[in-house]
């Protein structure tokens, strides 16, 4: 039973990592109809801040440092969105795509040329690596925060999309962006908007994967937005609860099979995960929760 | 309160709009007629900022608004009932009616607002908590219009309010546009429904291949059989 609870923590905390990630590239996919590459350096941006907020601060003081990880995403998802994919957001979509793939290069080797190819440590806070006993149970502090603030922003995030006017907008904009208009509402701002929550779910997910990881490097952004992507696949591309579904399917069914596996075969995990999605996605191409692309005449 | 002089509206090589000029003044009902393709909306559009014109000037309320942006042109005082209806189908009809007021922050008067639409429309009262795409095709042009005076706009134009309708909702429709003449506000109807629109319009146009070919009073063009029968399929008195 202990055992089952302690996998059922880890499913939840990496599913919420993958959420997080999901629900990013799916608000500025369902606004803009951009699958934002780049997703991933936002993280590794948050990693780099939290490394030169330590340079600056010492460790002694990780509630100053996690902020900074979160407000780099944040400022940097702002400025991406600002100085590159504005001025193509007329353009076709692949426009914006290699757009993507391109800063994504050019940061990860800004990256190894100004900080170095090695790996830099960022201490995590002591307190986030404490195991807290529950009963017989014992679980790490970071597991538990991080399931905590993966519900917590979810919840926050379905508040605002349901009350406040940009939110509602932004749900809007996904269907028919130039009715939006006709309502006086002012395209950048609903896709600065879309950019600015993207960049706090990867703030706060990076935070995470930092201090799992205890160190920063130029290309470990990578995989977690692959897994991410694939999250927003299974759920549905652009689809707000899809991508969470899908994020938290995707987590679970990791932490199931790696626990459930025989070790001889456990190496083979993903090579089971990918051919299971690949079957999903042959008998529901749109997804868990996506709708059927509309071929007909659009209302 | 809308001059737009000299129209024009390519895409690409096609000429869709050609050196057009309306004038709309305060408090006039004119009506925008003409055959399907001849440029209305094209017109229209461009007008709100949503297609580029090629060239031409746009005054509305004693400014020049040539290059204002959709966003900006609204906040002064336009508004739009589109082509369609094009309501949020996903969202809520109240929450429609919120989006129509984006540009107000003055919560009282918006919820008064509201509260003016439900009297007038009591299906949406009903709806107000459902998705709106539930509603049937002439309460979805009753909430797209109720949507388009949520920001209190000086100018209200409307496109082809009465496409795809049954002519009882036709004529609720234009019913209640008669009631908008009333309350003092300046419309700019967009049909190919001629009849209807020419019983409560003061002025028209009728625009083919993309030029007026027409321009007078209601009545004139009522009385121009040659107008009539040769654009707008009608037979003239």
């Amino acid at each position: 039973m202990d055992y089952f609870l302690q996998q059922a923590l880890n499913a939840l905390s990496l599913g919420g990592e993958y959420a997080l990630l999901a629900l990013g590239l799916a608000i500025v996919f369902s606004v803009m109809g951009l699958v934002n590459f780049a997703h991933g350096e936002l993280i590794t941006v948050g990693g780099y801040a939290m490394f030169l907020a330590v340079l600056i601060f010492g460790v002694k003081d990780p509630l100053l440092i996690l902020p900074v990880g979160v407000l780099a995403a944040i400022f940097f998802a702002v400025l991406l969105e600002r100085v590159a994919f504005r001025p193509v957001r007329a353009a076709p979509p692949t426009t914006g795509m290699l757009m993507a793939f391109g800063i994504s290069i050019i940061l990860q080797n800004s990256a190894l040329i100004f900080v170095g190819t090695r790996p830099k440590a960022v201490p995590t806070a002591e307190w986030l690596m404490l195991d807290v006993n529950i009963g017989s149970l014992r679980m790490p502090v970071v597991q538990l925060l991080e399931a905590g603030v993966t519900i917590g922003a979810i919840t926050l995030l379905v508040v605002f999309m349901r009350n406040t006017t940009i939110g509602i907008a932004m749900r809007a904009a996904a269907k028919d962006f130039s009715t939006v208009r006709l309502m006086g509402i002012r395209a950048d701002r609903v896709v600065r908007t879309a950019f600015a929550i993207s960049g706090l779910l990867a703030g706060l997910a990076a935070v995470f994967i930092m201090a799992r990881r205890g160190a920063v490097d130029p290309f470990m952004g990578f995989t977690p937005v692959l897994k991410a992507f694939v999250a927003a696949v299974v759920g549905g591309f652009g689809s707000l609860p899809g991508a969470v579904i899908g994020g938290f399917a995707l987590g679970i069914a990791e932490v199931t099979l790696q626990a459930t596996l025989p070790s001889s075969v456990a190496g083979f995990r993903d090579a089971f995960i990918f051919s299971a999605i690949a079957v999903l996605l042959l008998f529901r191409p749109q997804g868990i929760l996506g709708e059927r692309p509309d071929f007909g005449e659009k209302t | 309160m809308l001059e737009a002089s000299h129209i024009s509206v390519n895409y690409g090589p096609i000429k869709a709009v050609r050196d057009v000029s309306i004038d709309v003044g305060r408090g006039d009902v004119v009506a925008l007629l003409g055959p399907n393709g001849a440029g209305k909306s094209s017109l229209l559009s461009s007008l709100v900022g949503l297609v580029p014109k090629n060239r031409g000037t746009v005054v509305f309320d004693n400014e020049e608004v040539s290059r204002a942006s959709t966003e900006d042109l609204i906040r002064r005082g336009m508004s739009v009932t589109p082509e369609g209806r094009r309501i949020f189908g996903d969202l809520t009809v109240g929450e429609n009616l919120r989006l129509g007021a984006a540009i107000r922050s003055d919560k009282d008067g918006i919820a008064e607002d509201t509260e003016k639409f439900l009297d007038l429309f009591p299906i949406l009262r009903k709806r107000f908590n459902s998705a709106a795409r539930y509603l049937s095709g002439g309460e979805q042009q009753m909430l797209a219009i109720s949507r388009s005076l949520m920001s209190r706009p000086k100018l209200l134009m409307l496109d082809e309010p009465s496409l795809g309708l049954a002519p009882r909702i036709v004529d609720q429709i234009f019913e209640f546009l008669v009631t908008l003449r009333q309350w003092g506000l300046t419309l700019l109807i967009v049909e190919q429904n001629a009849s209807e629109v020419l019983e409560i319009a003061d002025r028209a146009y009728v625009l083919s291949t993309g030029s007026i070919v027409f321009s007078g009073t209601a009545n004139e063009l009522s009385n121009s059989g040659g107008v009539m029968e040769l654009y707008l399929g009608l037979e003239g008195h």
